[in-house]
C-alpha cells in the first residue's frame, strides 16, 4: 500500500466577503499519495485554487480535517506552517510571482534565506536548480522583466525547487505561457515527478491534465468526478 | 538573515531614491536641529562662564537694595548705607573675605586739548585691579597714598587712552572731568591692559580715580555705590557671602537695605537660563524628529500597501510573520538611521558655521551624538512598528490576490 501524503477529511472553507459569506469548497474529502501527478480541473470559481491554497497550507479550511504527513495541519501554528510551506512544499503561480527588484538567482535563494541556509551554499543551490530546469547561464543575472514567460517559469520552478521540497503546487503554471513554452514546462513537472515528487496543479486546459495521472474535477465547491 | 534583510531594505530603499530621501528629511531635519542646537548652545554657555569667570574667581558684589515701593510709593534705590568704614569692618569681621573694596560709578566727560571723551568713571581703591583681575600695562594702578591724600590722579582704559591721546603717550597728562556739575584735573598715572566688554561694562572705556578724592573734592559724598569683595579663593565664595550677610544685617539692621550677588550666582543663572533655553529649543527639535517619525510611518504604510502581493509571495515561500516584521521594521530604521547620519553632519556644519560667525567653540558632546541616534533609530522602529505589524498579519492568500 502507497503512503499517503495529503488526507483531507470533508473540508470546507467559507471566505467572508464584507458582510456575506462565500462558501469555496463545501465538501471535500480527497486522499493524495506520495509521488502522485494531480491535476485539479474545473471552471473558475469552482473552489481549484481555494483547495489548492488549502493543500499548500496558505490557508487553514474552515471545518474538517486536514493532515500532511500524518501531521495534523489545523492545530500547527503560524510559524509551523511557514516552515512547512519553506521546506516541503514548493509553490508555482500563473503570474510567476517573482520579485521584480532581484536577479533570477537572487530570486531563487529566496527561500532559503528563510531556511536559514549560508550565502554560500545558497548560491551553489541556486544555480544547480536554475541549471536543473534548464535556464541558460548568461540569463543567471538578469531581472525577470528581461525574461520572457517561459524562462521566468523556468526561474519560479527552481525557487520552488530550491528547498528540495517532496511536493510541486502548481495554479495554472502555463496560463500566461505560449503552447511551446508551455509545453516546455509541463515537461519539468513530468520530470520532477519521476523523480518521485508528487505534484499538483490546477488548470482549465485539458491538454496540460492529460499529463496527469488523476484528474480531480471540481464544480461549485464538490468533488464531481475523478478519473 | 539580518544581513540579508539590510540588503533588502538598501534595495528597497534605492529603487525609490526621491521618495526615500523626502521620508529621511524629517529625520535629517530633526537631529540636525537637535545637534545644532544643543552644540551652539552649550558652546554659548562655555563662552559665557568664561568670561564671567575672568572677573577674577570668588568675587561677591553687595548693591544697595530698593526701599519703599509700598502702598504706592515708588521704590527707590538705597543710598546712604554703605560708608568706607563698613567696608574696613567688613573686611575685618568675616575671615574668608580676602579684601573689600568700595567703588562709585558715575559718568563722566572726559578732556584733553580739544579731544573728549564720554567715559564711565570708577572711583575705587587699590584692591580693585585685584578683585576684578586687571593688570596695568603702562605705569601704575592707584596707590594707597593716593587715597589717603586725596590726589587727583587716574587710571585709563585702552579705549579711553586711543581717544584722547591719539598718538601720545598719556602717562604724566592732565586731563579735564566734568562729571554731574563739578569738574576736576586729574593726572594720568596708568594705562591698563586691554580686557573688554565683561558683563554690563566694559573695562577699556572707564578711567579710575581714588576713591576719596570724588568723595571728598567733588561730590560731596559720604557714601559709596557698591562693595565688591573678593573671597579668600573660589572655594570659600559661598561661606564669606553669608558671613557679608550676616554682618551687613547686624550692622544695618534691615536685610532690604543690601543685595549680595556672587559671581557663582552669576554663573549659575547663566546656566540655567542657557539650560533653558536649549531645553526648550531641543524640544522644538525634538517635535520635528516625532513628526519626522509619523513621516516614515506614513511612506511605510504605503509601502506595505504596495508590496502586499511581495509580502504575499514571500509568505508562500516559507516567510515567517517574524520574518516580514522585521524586514519592515529594519527598512524603518535604516531610513531613520541614514537620516541620522545625514542630519549628524548637517547639525555639525550649521553650529561650525554659527561658530565661526560668533566666535563661541564647538562643543557637539558624545551624549548629543548618542542621543540623536539612539532617537532617531527609535522613532524608525517606534513608527515602523505599526506598518511592519500590519505587513507581518497579512493573510498570504488575499495578499497574492492583490493586484
Amino acid at each position: 500500500m502507497e503512503e499517503v501524503l495529503f488526507e483531507l477529511k470533508n473540508v470546507k472553507k467559507v471566505y467572508r466577503v464584507g458582510e456575506v459569506y462565500v462558501p469555496a469548497l463545501r465538501d471535500v474529502s480527497l486522499k493524495v499519495e506520495r509521488g502522485a501527478f494531480i491535476a485539479i480541473v474545473g471552471r473558475s470559481g469552482s473552489g481549484k485554487s481555494t483547495l489548492l491554497h488549502i493543500l499548500g497550507c496558505l490557508d487553514k479550511p474552515t471545518e474538517g480535517d486536514f493532515y500532511l504527513d500524518g501531521e495534523n495541519i489545523l492545530e500547527a501554528s503560524e510559524n509551523r506552517l511557514a516552515s512547512i510551506r519553506n521546506r516541503k512544499i514548493g509553490f508555482v503561480f500563473q503570474q510567476f510571482n517573482l520579485l521584480p527588484r532581484m536577479t533570477a538567482l537572487e530570486n531563487v535563494e529566496t527561500p532559503c534565506i528563510y531556511a536559514g541556509v549560508k550565502r554560500r551554499e545558497r548560491i551553489e543551490r541556486a544555480r544547480k536548480v536554475l541549471k536543473k530546469v534548464g535556464l541558460e547561464e548568461e540569463r543567471f543575472f538578469h531581472y525577470p522583466s528581461q525574461l520572457s514567460g517561459g524562462q521566468r517559469q523556468k526561474v519560479a520552478i527552481a525557487r520552488a525547487l530550491i528547498n528540495d521540497p517532496a511536493i510541486i503546487l502548481a495554479d495554472e503554471p502555463t496560463g500566461s505561457l505560449d503552447s511551446r513554452s508551455g509545453d516546455e514546462i509541463l515537461k519539468i513537472f513530468q520530470r520532477l515527478n519521476e523523480e518521485g515528487r508528487t505534484i499538483i496543479l490546477v488548470t482549465h486546459e485539458q491538454y496540460v491534465a492529460e499529463y496527469a495521472g488523476r484528474i480531480i474535477r471540481l464544480k461549485d465547491g464538490y468533488i464531481e468526478d475523478e478519473k | 538573515m539580518i544581513v540579508e534583510l539590510i540588503k533588502i531594505a538598501f534595495n528597497n530603499l534605492g529603487s525609490n531614491k526621491l521618495r526615500s530621501f523626502l521620508s529621511m528629511l524629517g529625520i535629517i531635519i530633526g537631529v540636525s536641529a537637535v545637534i545644532a542646537i544643543i552644540s551652539i548652545g552649550q558652546g554659548a554657555t562655555y563662552r559665557i562662564r568664561s568670561r564671567v569667570s575672568s572677573l577674577g574667581s570668588g568675587l561677591i558684589i553687595v548693591s544697595p537694595g530698593f526701599k519703599g515701593g509700598k502702598a504706592g510709593k515708588v521704590s527707590t534705590e538705597v543710598r546712604d548705607v554703605f560708608s568706607l568704614e563698613l567696608a574696613a569692618d567688613l573686611a575685618k569681621g568675616s575671615p574668608d573675605v580676602e579684601e573689600v573694596v568700595p567703588s562709585i560709578n558715575s559718568g563722566a566727560l572726559l578732556k584733553y586739548k580739544d579731544n573728549n571723551y564720554q567715559a564711565r568713571m570708577v572711583a575705587t581703591t587699590p584692591g580693585y585691579i585685584r578683585v576684578l583681575n586687571c593688570s596695568v600695562e603702562r605705569g601704575r594702578f592707584l596707590l594707597e597714598r593716593d587715597v589717603e591724600g586725596f590726589r587727583k590722579v587716574a587710571v585709563i582704559g585702552q579705549g579711553v587712552a586711543s581717544e584722547l591721546f591719539p598718538g601720545e603717550d598719556p602717562l604724566g597728562k592732565k586731563i579735564i572731568a566734568y562729571f554731574g556739575k563739578r569738574r576736576l584735573i586729574f593726572e594720568v598715572v596708568g594705562v591698563l591692559a586691554h580686557k573688554g566688554q565683561m558683563m554690563f561694562f566694559n573695562f577699556d572705556e572707564q578711567i579710575y580715580v581714588p576713591i576719596t578724592t570724588v568723595m571728598k573734592r567733588a561730590a560731596g559724598k559720604r557714601y559709596v555705590d557698591l562693595y565688591l569683595i573678593q573671597a579668600k579663593d573660589a572655594d570659600k565664595a559661598e561661606s564669606a557671602a553669608m558671613e557679608v550677610e550676616f554682618l551687613l544685617t547686624r550692622k544695618l539692621k534691615d536685610p532690604d537695605l543690601f543685595r549680595i550677588r556672587s559671581q557663582e550666582e552669576v554663573i549659575e543663572t547663566v546656566k540655567q537660563i542657557t539650560s533653558t533655553m536649549i531645553l526648550m529649543l531641543a524640544g522644538i527639535a525634538g517635535i520635528s524628529l516625532v513628526v519626522g517619525g509619523i513621516g516614515i510611518m506614513n511612506i511605510m504604510l504605503v509601502s506595505v500597501t504596495e508590496r502586499t502581493r511581495e509580502i504575499g509571495i514571500r509568505k508562500a515561500l516559507g516567510a515567517k510573520r517574524s520574518d516580514i516584521l522585521l524586514q519592515f521594521l529594519i527598512e524603518a530604521s535604516v531610513i531613520s538611521f541614514i537620516g541620522g547620519v545625514v542630519g549628524l553632519f548637517l547639525g555639525w556644519i550649521v553650529s561650525a558655521v554659527v561658530s565661526h560667525f560668533t566666535g563661541w567653540p564647538i562643543i557637539i558632546s558624545p551624549l548629543s551624538i548618542v542621543l540623536a541616534f539612539g532617537f532617531s533609530v527609535g522613532i524608525g522602529l517606534i513608527f515602523g512598528i505599526y506598518p511592519a505589524r500590519k505587513a507581518a498579519l497579512l493573510n498570504p492568500v488575499e495578499a497574492l490576490r492583490y493586484e
